[in-house]
């Protein structure tokens, strides 16, 4: 940042270039030319960004996706009070695209548009999630979905929504997810992955009864991944959590099978 | 004697040396008949005889006769029923006069260096190794082994190997042999083979393989017999006698490389073939304490490398289990006198390990298997008590360092104590012990209840000797805490005196470290009695001036006082609490005092309040007036004029040992965390085994983690986001600076 070194940028201005680079992906120079012909106005300077083909001036082709075009469908899902899509605009966004909002596959989408956490898009992820799908219309990204249903059937592509599911299913300022909500996202992703889902969801209720830390829901994943049917090569002095630990013991218990 | 060469024919002068030869091997005198100058001569002649010496006809023409002198010899042994006897009189003549032979031969023997032996080859049946260099004495052994052993051998039954075997069954049965017979003739074999490549050859085939084999015959018949007969400890004893007899036998029949052999034949059919009858005897003499066939059975089963191991576990095992045999005798009665559990212990130990030197010869391994058994008993928890061992321990070291009516000799609690060191060394949760050790120190230090200021220091030495200085640092904080409070209280005085203050009371105090004491302030608000207040407020101002920006922290729930009661029949003097002093002093300004008068003038709360006023009423120091009311009782009496009243603050109590033990459980989880942060700082990455691995080390002086509690430590920095998982994998961590 020595480019602003000359102190003529206020805090809040600077936070304006921030926030204009994060959409637009442009420069810093680009940024504060556009803001200050905008009088500062963010909005503004990113539509007038778009509209003179800014993104092709500051070096970089958007190839498949019309910049323009998807700021305007931004705004149109947007909350009238801020600069996201929140449960209102989900809700008809949902609608448009023909997908049940329960459906696992807006997990990917949400994903995709780098949703912090349920309901809630930003313009930066909206515009680079889109364009990297290629998308700038209603009807493209309608048809673009069952192409991201199938990205699911990737193991490391499965890995990574899975585990930014749990950024993207936990409460705002939590560190760890609330039991009810993994277990609902849980059912979700790795019903037809994890045969003795049941039975886990019966374990936590019964003997955890606490929230779920981020280290114990991604290594659920491996642990689903690695381990064999009745846990014989379970090792409970090995890297695994302690409540996957004690899953595996009240399972062989459950289960009759033989402790190894 | 001519050396010069000259003509001579064979044919003519050779009967006459064979003559001479024969008669050296038919007699038992050779010299007396022989002119060995003369035969040597006729060799020297034969061997340079020109125009063509006759060494090679020479040689063969020994060899011939030689061959035609044995095959009669062969003869006279056969006709013999005493094969051995025979062999080994014929063998002694043949052998002592076929080295004659050969000085004689001498010089035939220097020219046929040059030659291959005709014989010996080893593709040949019966010629047991190739020879070195032809000589005569070659020759005649040579033939000896062709015509004597081979004739005996495959034609007549093996006549010679099966009576000696025969005799020495004999021998072992205790029936008396020909000892010299029987070595010469099995000695033969070893001289016979003297002049090949592999001398012990033809012994070893000949004789020790079915020795060997016999051996082990015998032995299986007669272990099976005994141990059938006789209880196991005489057989033990007859085996032991067995395997020295066995021993010496061999020494006198065979050659010292069979020994091994044939004591490890004896050891596997008497010992090993019976080793579960015998581990099964170790256990019932070590349950009725017979050291002598203790000592019986280690020589015995020691004899095989792998016999210790199942004797180490028998060992082990039966300390546990006579350990907690006693443990459990002493049922619950532990928690409240650990003496006997420590000292029973204790002397368990000392016998076992005094058993290690005594009857296992000091062997390493049975040492470690009494500390291995130690550790299993201190470190399994006793079912008749909550109470760990290491509670217990610090426990019975308070007892022995209390002062008490009954006291031990300073000599004798020393003693004790250092005893009390090798148990302690057993401890896993050497943490817990320190825990609860710096509790009764801190009282006793408090209370002034210590036997010596000696022997609490030299306690402290030995647990430093024993875990380290990081370990007894706090507890040597707390000693130095209580010196320098001394001089503080000598200099206080000096200071009132100077300063003319009259502080109306003695005056003694404590200023203790906070964070090196296991002790927290009281929560009650205790108003101080305002006849102490002065010395308490001098005596800020004065550690104020000396120790500038230091806070005093005052735990008057700690505190004691001397109290003189001056209106009675005697003058009493009462040992009290702050508290309880507070309580009584308020009876000097008001006679009769109700509950709540007493809280709202102490602010100590109702139930403290009630307990002090239910001790005294009890001495029958306060009465009762009606049910809230409280007077001094003006005709108290007592026999004593010294009266200690007791405070439950002295004693432990079931909350504060709790709370000890769940800080103990607290303190490791801090322990662990910063040791896992630490490792992994300096490491940067490590594999969950290194790690873990890693944290027991560095935890094992003070106690002995699990690994689910390790593994809890490290999720819940992950948590905290001190370290991280490596990406993609499950068992790397890496440190997050």
């Amino acid at each position: 940042m020595s480019f602003f070194t000359g102190g003529s940028i206020k805090p809040a201005q600077r936070e304006k270039i921030k926030q204009f680079v994060g959409f637009t992906n442009a420069n810093d120079k680009t940024a504060q030319k556009f803001l200050k012909e905008n009088n500062w106005n963010l909005e503004a300077a990113v539509d007038a960004f778009f509209a003179t083909g800014g993104a092709t001036a500051n070096g970089r082709t958007w190839a498949g996706a019309d910049q323009r075009k998807l700021s305007a469908l931004f705004d149109k899902y947007k909350d009238p009070d801020e600069d996201a899509i929140l449960v209102d605009g989900t809700e008809s966004l949902c609608n448009d695209l023909e997908v049940d909002p329960t459906d696992v596959v807006t997990l990917v989408l949400a994903w995709h548009l780098q949703s912090p956490r349920m309901c809630d898009f930003r313009r930066k992820g909206w515009m680079e999630g889109w364009t990297n799908l290629g998308c700038d219309t209603i009807e493209k990204m309608r048809e673009v979905i069952p192409s991201l249903r199938e990205e699911l059937k990737d193991p490391s592509k499965f890995r990574d929504v899975y585990n930014y599911t749990f950024s993207f299913a936990r409460a705002e300022n939590q560190k760890s997810l609330g039991l009810d909500t993994a277990i609902a996202f849980w059912e979700l992703l790795l019903k037809d992955k994890f045969k003795h889902l049941d039975l886990w969801v019966e374990f936590l209720r019964e003997k955890h009864g606490k929230a779920i830390s981020k280290d114990t829901w991604n290594l659920l994943l491996e642990f689903i991944r690695t381990s064999d049917e009745n846990f014989s090569n379970h090792d409970t002095d090995s890297a695994w959590p302690v409540l996957i630990d004690s899953f595996v013991e009240y399972a062989r218990e459950k289960l009759g099978f033989e402790d190894e | 004697m001519s050396l010069r060469p000259k003509r001579v024919d064979f044919n003519a002068s050779f009967p006459a040396f064979r003559q001479e030869l024969l008669n050296m091997f038919h007699s038992t005198t050779a010299r007396a008949k022989v002119s060995g100058i003369d035969m040597f001569q006729q060799v020297y002649d034969l061997c340079t005889s020109y125009p063509k010496p006759h060494t090679e006809l020479l040689f063969q023409s020994i060899g011939d006769l030689l061959r035609e002198h044995v095959s009669g010899v062969l003869q006279t042994i056969l006709s013999r029923d005493d094969v051995v006897t025979a062999y080994a009189r014929e063998w002694e003549k043949y052998r002592v006069a076929a080295n004659y032979a050969n000085i004689i031969c001498e010089y035939l023997n220097r020219m046929l260096l040059k030659m291959r032996p005709p014989f010996g080859d080893t593709k040949r049946p019966f010629s047991h190794g190739r020879y070195l260099k032809l000589s005569v004495e070659a020759l005649a052994f040579h033939i000896w082994k062709e015509t004597v052993l081979a004739g005996l051998q495959t034609h007549h039954g093996n006549r010679l190997v099966f009576q000696l075997l025969d005799w020495i069954r004999q021998d072992r049965d205790g029936h008396i042999v020909l000892h010299d017979v029987i070595y010469n003739a099995i000695n033969s074999l070893v001289q016979l083979n003297q002049h090949t490549d592999q001398p012990l050859q033809l012994y070893i085939e000949m004789f020790e393989n079915p020795y060997l084999e016999d051996t082990r015959d015998y032995y299986a018949r007669e272990s099976n017999t005994q141990i059938a007969q006789d209880r196991i400890s005489c057989y033990m004893r007859k085996i032991h006698e067995r395997l020295a007899d066995e021993g010496a036998r061999s020494a006198r029949f065979c050659h010292p490389t069979s020994l091994e052999r044939v004591i490890k034949e004896c050891e596997l059919q008497c010992i090993t073939a019976h080793h579960r009858e015998l581990y099964a005897e170790f256990r019932v003499i070590l349950e009725n304490e017979r050291f002598a066939d203790c000592i019986l059975a280690y020589s015995l089963l020691s004899r095989s490398a792998d016999g210790i191991s199942a004797m180490l576990d028998i060992f082990e095992n039966f300390i546990i289990t006579i350990a907690r045999d006693v443990i459990g005798r002493l049922g619950s009665s532990l928690t409240k006198d650990p003496r006997e559990y420590a000292e029973s212990l204790m002397s368990l130990q000392a016998k076992y390990m005094g058993m290690c030197d005594e009857v296992f010869a000091g062997n390493l391994a049975f040492t470690a298997a009494v500390d291995k058994a130690f550790r299993s008993i201190v470190n399994t928890a006793i079912p008749s008590t909550s109470s760990s061992a290491a509670e217990l321990l610090a426990r019975y070291c308070d007892l022995l360092l209390k002062r008490t009516a009954k006291g031990l000799v300073e000599s004798e609690v020393d003693d004790k104590l250092s005893r009390m060191i090798t148990l302690f060394k057993y401890l896993d949760d050497k943490d817990v012990f320190q825990k609860f050790y710096s509790r009764m120190i801190a009282k006793r230090l408090i209370y002034g209840t210590s036997v010596s200021e000696e022997a609490e220091l030299n306690m402290l030495s030995r647990l430093k000797a024993a875990c380290g200085v990081e370990y007894t640092s706090k507890l040597q904080r707390m000693f130095t805490d209580v010196t320098i409070s001394n001089d503080l209280n000598v200099g206080f005085s000096k200071f009132a005196q100077l300063n003319s203050i009259n502080l109306g009371t003695e005056f003694s105090i404590l200023v203790l470290t906070a964070g090196s004491w296991p002790l927290s302030a009281s929560a009650s608000g205790f108003v101080l009695p305002s006849a102490l207040e002065k010395s308490v407020s001098q005596f800020t101002t004065f550690y104020g001036k000396h120790h500038n920006g230091r806070k005093l922290t005052w735990l008057h729930h700690l505190a004691r006082a001397d109290v003189k009661i001056n209106h009675m029949d005697k003058r009493y003097e009462l040992n009290v609490s702050l508290y309880q002093l507070g309580v009584l002093l308020l009876f000097n300004v008001t006679p009769s005092l109700t509950i709540h008068d007493i809280i709202h003038q102490t602010k100590l709360n109702s139930s403290e309040v009630e307990r002090i006023l239910k001790i005294f009423v009890d001495i029958n120091l306060l009465t009762v007036i009606d049910t809230q009311t409280y007077i001094v009782n003006h005709g108290f009496a007592s026999k004593r004029t010294k009266i200690k009243i007791n405070t439950a603050l002295q004693t432990e109590t079931p909350q504060e040992v709790t709370a000890a033990r769940k800080a103990v459980d607290e303190d490791r989880k801090l322990y662990l965390q910063a040791a896992i942060v630490r490792i992994m700082k300096s490491r940067k990455e490590l594999s969950h085994t290194q790690l873990v691995q890693q944290v027991i080390d560095q935890a094992k002086v003070n106690f002995a983690p699990s690994i689910p509690v390790i593994k809890r430590c490290i999720e819940q920095l992950i948590e905290k986001q001190y370290i991280d998982r490596v990406p993609h994998t499950r068992d790397r961590y890496v440190y997050i600076s």
